[in-house]
């Protein structure tokens, strides 16, 4: 799969059709593969694609709209080449949607995916088996059936696949990616509809939830990893971190105005809830489940959770979710007349 | 200096014995570890790996009050909160988090200015480390000068047993400590200390990675400007992981929290890896890109510290290797200078 990845962004470059290709290489280990900026066709040699792959390439699109341009140098008008999975294509497709890119600005190479690893999970279960810890150097991944094998020096090892794929992989409705110019692999089975992740969250009492949430979130260090990761978080300047001036005693109510910060950088508990919540409630109605700010928190706070809760509630209240397709759709700017609701949002 | 052994159980009641401090020991956290205060003896986690916050909190919280401020006729009122600062053990430390707090000492206790607030926190811990038999796989201390079994910035110094642990009381503030724990301690025999160093050998050849630094700030002065840099960090997305987590960084932004006629003033952590943290007031910003910030951290670490203070600013706890969403790893991207060309 990845020699056809290669060869689609090797093309891509030497004929110049994009200005630059953004994909996995591999990682310091074969378990995790390193996101980066491919430049050159040569350098597309090194792509993979593989269940390693965990990361949202799509996150790296708006880096390009922040770019400041060097006094004199024109803006490079060619499209950004990009790798999306299923779940990215759905990231890819809602900037579409919400016109950050028209979609002749993005050369998507899409590939269908049956899962990728979660990492520290599978390093656990390569541990716990005894296996040579330098071998991970020279390690290699593949997902067959029910198995995710894990080749080295020439021997495999094989692990059931539900024991070390990613938890959003488990209900992943959309395998297959939603848009894309190129298309690697075969079509694969979308999962089952349901959401057996939230049982557990749904079944607590409203006093249950806030003592589960208000422990989850004391760890909070607020690296806002979960903000950066996001694909859906784009804006050139966040209101939970500027370069404002601390308030003096003559700042006036009306400079605080403007400075409005809806959260101080202070990671205390009222602050932490305040992010967090805040951020959920921008995403409502456009977070694509693509699971990353859950995958890169550092202290473990289950924020897919808040996310799978939230488009469960947006699809059964609205009937609506995003980055299916490139049409202009907003869930808070949309009125249709077969809206489920009947009232105006 | 005598080494004493003291039970697991009788490590329980000794947690509980220690009165008058708050102790920071490793708790469980999800399939994580971190430290917190103790409440209960059974909760501490001794057997930990790597606890997933260094312990540096304790001396440098991430949220500290520095002072109430109120507006009053004629003038202002303001209330240093320096009198908040208690008594605290951080418990069962690794070598390498101690190590750290060594560093942020030439950083905060060292020249003209002393910072007061980090001053009394740490003139009021007392450090009881505990030696690392299970040096994860990103784990490199030893290849930075120091070691999973080093004592280095500890008062009191743990190893774990297989029936109990060996304490070890270095200096004053560890005396202090135990003073009234001496009871429930034992003489060590000889074949509890042999042990001890069987175990040291067999943690150090657990190292996976290595880090050869040997005349490498020399280098890397050459290559300020190479493209390698833009290279390593393509990947980075700009969260702080690496250097919230880094027990070694210290960087710190003040903040007013409150109303227009009181409130506080707070400090908090920064992170340079945030486009904020270098932006001056004319919206220019000398670190404008991933690129330069990613490259400060690495200068910062292993050239500019060892060059003010004769000490590398990377403890090799391998914390933002295993954090880092994005797998940027420090111990290849420090490696792969060795292998850059200089017109590149």
């Amino acid at each position: 799969m990845s020699d056809q990845l290669r060869k689609i962004a090797s093309a891509l470059l030497a004929e110049g059709k994009v200005k630059y290709f953004l994909g996995n290489v591999r990682g310091a280990d074969g378990f995790a593969a390193r996101p980066t900026t491919i430049r050159t066709a040569e350098e597309a040699n090194e792509l993979i694609w593989d269940p390693s792959c965990v990361n949202n390439m799509a996150s790296y699109l708006h880096e390009d709209k922040k770019r400041i341009l060097k006094r004199g140098e024109q803006p490079d008008t060619r499209p950004i080449g990009i790798f999306v999975k299923g779940c990215d294509s759905r990231s890819v497709a809602l900037h579409i949607q919400e016109h950050i890119f028209e979609r002749e600005q993005i050369h998507i190479v899409g590939a269908t995916c049956e899962g990728v690893v979660d990492v520290p999970k599978l390093k656990e279960a390569w541990v716990e088996r005894g296996l040579p810890v330098a071998a991970t150097k020279t390690l290699q991944l593949s997902i067959e059936g029910n198995e995710v094998i894990t080749s080295f020096d020439g021997k495999q090892e094989k692990f059931a696949k539900d024991d070390v794929i990613m938890q959003r992989c488990k209900v992943c409705r959309y395998p297959n990616p939603v848009i894309h110019d190129d298309l690697i692999g075969e079509q694969v089975e979308p999962k089952p509809d349901t959401y057996p992740d939230l049982e557990e969250m749904e079944a607590m009492s409203p006093k249950e939830r806030w003592a589960f949430w208000t422990e989850q979130f004391s760890a909070c260090v607020r690296c806002l990893a979960c903000r950066n990761v996001c694909p859906a978080c784009y804006c050139r300047e966040c209101s939970v971190q500027r370069s404002n001036p601390a308030f003096g005693p003559r700042t006036t109510p009306t400079e605080k105005m403007a400075k409005a910060q809806f959260s101080n950088k202070t990671p205390t508990m009222e602050d932490n809830f305040n992010f967090h919540m805040s951020r959920m409630y921008h995403m409502t109605g456009r977070c694509t489940n693509c699971g990353e700010c859950d995958r890169v928190c550092p202290v473990g706070i289950p924020l897919r959770l808040l996310t799978r809760k939230m488009d469960k509630d947006v699809r059964e209240t609205y009937d609506h979710e995003s980055g299916l397709d490139t049409e202009p759709r907003n869930l808070l700017a949309e009125y249709r007349d077969d809206d489920p609701e009947g009232g105006f949002l | 200096m005598t080494t004493y052994k003291i039970s697991k159980d009788r490590m329980k009641e000794l947690l509980n014995s220690i009165k008058g401090y708050d102790v920071y020991v490793p708790t469980e956290l999800g399939d994580k570890f971190q430290f917190k205060v103790l409440k209960d003896a059974g909760d501490a986690r001794l057997d930990y790996s790597q606890s997933a916050k260094p312990p540096k909190d304790v001396v440098f919280p991430q949220n500290e009050v520095l002072m109430d401020y109120k507006i009053v006729i004629n003038g202002f009122e303001i209330e240093q909160k320096l009198d908040a600062v208690g008594k605290y053990v951080i418990f069962g430390i690794r070598n390498c988090d101690a190590r750290a707090l060594k560093y942020l000492d030439t950083q905060m206790l060292n020249g003209k200015f002393i910072d007061p607030y980090y001053a009394k926190r740490r003139e009021n811990t007392t450090v009881v480390g505990l030696a690392c038999n299970t040096p994860l796989y990103n784990c490199f201390c030893k290849s930075v000068g120091a070691g999973p079994h080093h004592k280095e910035g500890h008062d009191i110094h743990l190893t774990e047993l297989d029936d109990g642990y060996l304490v070890e009381i270095i200096t004053d503030k560890g005396k202090e400590l135990m003073a009234n724990s001496m009871s429930l301690l034992a003489e060590a025999s000889e074949g509890d200390t042999a042990k001890q160093a069987d175990l040291k050998k067999a943690s150090e050849d657990k190292f996976v990675r290595k880090l050869d630094i040997k005349d490498n700030d020399a280098k890397m002065q050459e290559i300020f400007e190479s493209d390698y840099w833009r290279d390593v960090s393509d990947g980075c997305i700009g969260c702080g992981i690496c250097t919230l987590l880094c027990p070694t960084c210290f960087c710190f932004d003040i903040q007013d929290i409150g109303s227009r006629m009181a409130g506080q003033r707070v400090r908090v952590w920064d992170s340079c890896q945030y486009p904020e943290y270098t932006m001056h007031a004319s919206s220019h910003n000398p670190r404008p890109t991933k690129k330069e910030r990613q490259r400060q951290r690495f200068y910062h670490k292993y050239v500019y510290s060892y060059k003010n203070n004769q000490m590398l600013g990377c403890v090799g706890c391998g914390r933002c290797i295993n954090q880092c969403p994005t797998q940027i790893d420090i111990i290849d991207v420090i490696e792969g200078v060795k292998g850059v060309t200089q017109d590149e």
